[in-house]
């Protein structure tokens, strides 16, 4: 029994792992999921404070990927790639740039006053500041 | 020859050290169709199975300048032309602002809601968007667009302000013709708001079309003006020549990802022309079960030729000048302006139900069957099948 519930745990931790939305420290910003969202999806350029925003993605396959894309911008991976397909052939924007791990987008994000990343929760350190989960 | 200098030209600009940030994309739309039976024929297919109707490739550079300027070049290669590659899009564009960018160059005209991603078949769920409104002769202008988008609250909108001028080959009464729009000024706006987008657009030019059998025909109707004071009115009216055409747009959308459903619709007039007021339209619906995307379609689109009919209803069918000779060429002319008027009457009308399978990110197979009617001649029903892939990176 007591291993059913163990096994159940496990199972739902790693479905739900949360993903972190991180920006630099010196970044003071509050940011909700719109903002956020907008950012990422080449509708808002600066923060809500006016600096220019640069977001940094992470690359496909990881798990955090998967996450924000769902939770945050409401798209699957084929709704995205229609998105900037869109974006891309009309000249109004290109697809952040995107990272292959979360310990990249941590250290470009820490070494950005405009960046803004996400990683999974469990990977965030000192050297970023994370304006909400999800 | 125009390829091997286009690819040149694309390889001088990669090589170009100057240019530091350089992203290559690209799409490839292979589709085929045939009609099902032996006699038809419709939007360029025939009963023959035929890549080339709506087959496109394209492959587009992009550099950045600098932080504002970047500069875009699309090459494009449409099997209705050979695949002969061609720069469909060259321009640059400033950003002046979060804002506002400004582009110029040859870009896309944004006639309608598939306009700008008209090309990128990957962008929406059929394999070629409803020919009633999207079968036009030009997507491309010469010239600034100015584009501006921002948002409030839950609503993101934008505004777009085109002008310049477009050249490209139409028909008048079935024989090619050199269709010009000059001074052409188009305002759209869009808003969207989570599910729910919408857009308009209103444009105006001034439109001219050379077509030499047609013009021998225009001159030859104003040459009787001086007996009958009604042909130089109908001349005038008949003839593509700075005239003034206007043209709306509205679409909307509602997009709830496990359905969806739009429509859009549009008209257009050129004023004192042969070319008779076109009002188009079309409703979609679709849904999403995981990676398979059924959709329905019904468009419809129709001309309404009475002015021009009006036209001939006030000339006289024959006259009788005492010379054989002219009253003959009189009678030839009128019959000729009579078929004219008739043939720019149009009612047609189609179904189309397709099935979208998204194979991958970038990637998918679909199928679409269209149940084309034309109203005014039952001769030129047909059924269409069509298949093709859809890829982008």
């Amino acid at each position: 029994m007591k291993k059913w519930i163990l096994a159940a745990g496990l199972c739902c931790n790693v479905a739900i792992a949360d993903v972190a939305v991180i920006v630099h420290p010196s970044n003071g910003d509050a940011l909700d999921k719109d903002s956020i969202s907008r950012l990422f999806l080449n509708k808002a350029k600066a923060f809500p404070s006016g600096t220019p925003a640069q977001p940094v993605a992470l690359a496909e396959g990881q798990s955090a990927t998967d996450e924000f894309n769902g939770k945050v911008l409401n798209k699957t991976a084929a709704q995205l790639t229609a998105f900037w397909s869109k974006l891309v052939f009309t000249g109004k924007g290109q697809p952040p740039k995107a990272l292959g791990s979360d310990a990249d987008v941590i250290s470009a994000v820490a070494g950005n006053p405009s960046a803004i990343g996400y990683v999974d929760a469990g990977a965030v350190n000192d050297s970023v500041r994370v304006v909400a989960t999800f | 020859m125009k390829t091997k200098l286009a690819i040149l030209t694309m390889a001088g600009l990669l090589a170009t050290p100057a240019i530091a940030d350089i992203q290559i994309n690209g799409f490839a739309n292979l589709i085929g169709g045939m009609t099902l039976d032996d006699d038809e024929s419709v939007y360029g297919y025939d009963s023959d199975f035929n890549f080339d109707p709506a087959s496109v490739f394209g492959l587009q550079v992009r550099g950045d300048v600098s932080d504002k300027l970047s500069a875009t070049a699309q090459l494009v290669g449409r099997g209705s032309e050979d695949y002969d590659a061609d720069f469909e899009w060259a321009y640059m564009t400033y950003v002046l602002n979060n804002n506002f960018n400004i582009s110029a160059g040859r870009l896309r005209m944004p006639l309608f809601k598939y306009s700008a991603s008209l090309d990128i078949g990957y962008s929406y769920h059929w394999l070629t968007p409803p020919d009633a409104i999207y079968g036009i002769d030009f997507n491309n202008i010469d010239g600034v667009r100015v584009d501006y988008m921002n948002y409030s609250g839950d609503w993101e909108y934008g505004a777009q302000l085109t002008m310049g001028r477009v050249e490209t080959d139409t028909t008048i009464s079935g024989t090619p013709a050199a269709l010009e729009l000059k001074n052409v000024v188009a305002v759209s706006f869009e808003a969207t708001r989570d599910w729910f987008s919408a857009r308009t657009l209103l444009a105006r030019g001034t439109t001219s079309a050379v077509n030499e059998d047609f013009d021998t025909f225009v001159e030859g109707m104003s040459a009787f003006g001086a007996a009958i004071p009604n042909a130089t009115a109908a001349a005038e009216g008949f003839s593509v020549n700075d005239d003034t055409g206007t043209f709306f747009e509205v679409a909307v959308d509602i997009d709830k990802y496990d359905w969806f459903v739009g429509a859009e619709f549009t008209q257009t007039e050129v004023d004192g022309s042969v070319i008779a007021d076109n009002k188009a339209w079309y409703v979609t619906a679709g849904m999403r079960f995981g990676k398979f995307t059924p959709h329905i379609t019904y468009e419809v689109e129709e001309a309404d030729n009475g002015t021009q009919l009006g036209l001939v209803a006030a000339l006289p069918s024959t006259i009788s000048t005492g010379d054989a000779v002219t009253d003959a060429t009189w009678a030839f002319v009128y019959q000729g302006a009579a078929g004219i008027a008739a043939q720019q009457e149009l009612d047609v009308s189609a179904v189309t139900v397709g099935l979208r399978y998204d194979v991958e990110p970038g990637f998918a197979l679909k199928t679409d069957v269209t149940w084309y009617s034309d109203d005014l001649n039952d001769l030129n029903d047909a059924t269409l099948l069509k298949v093709g892939v859809n890829y982008t990176f």
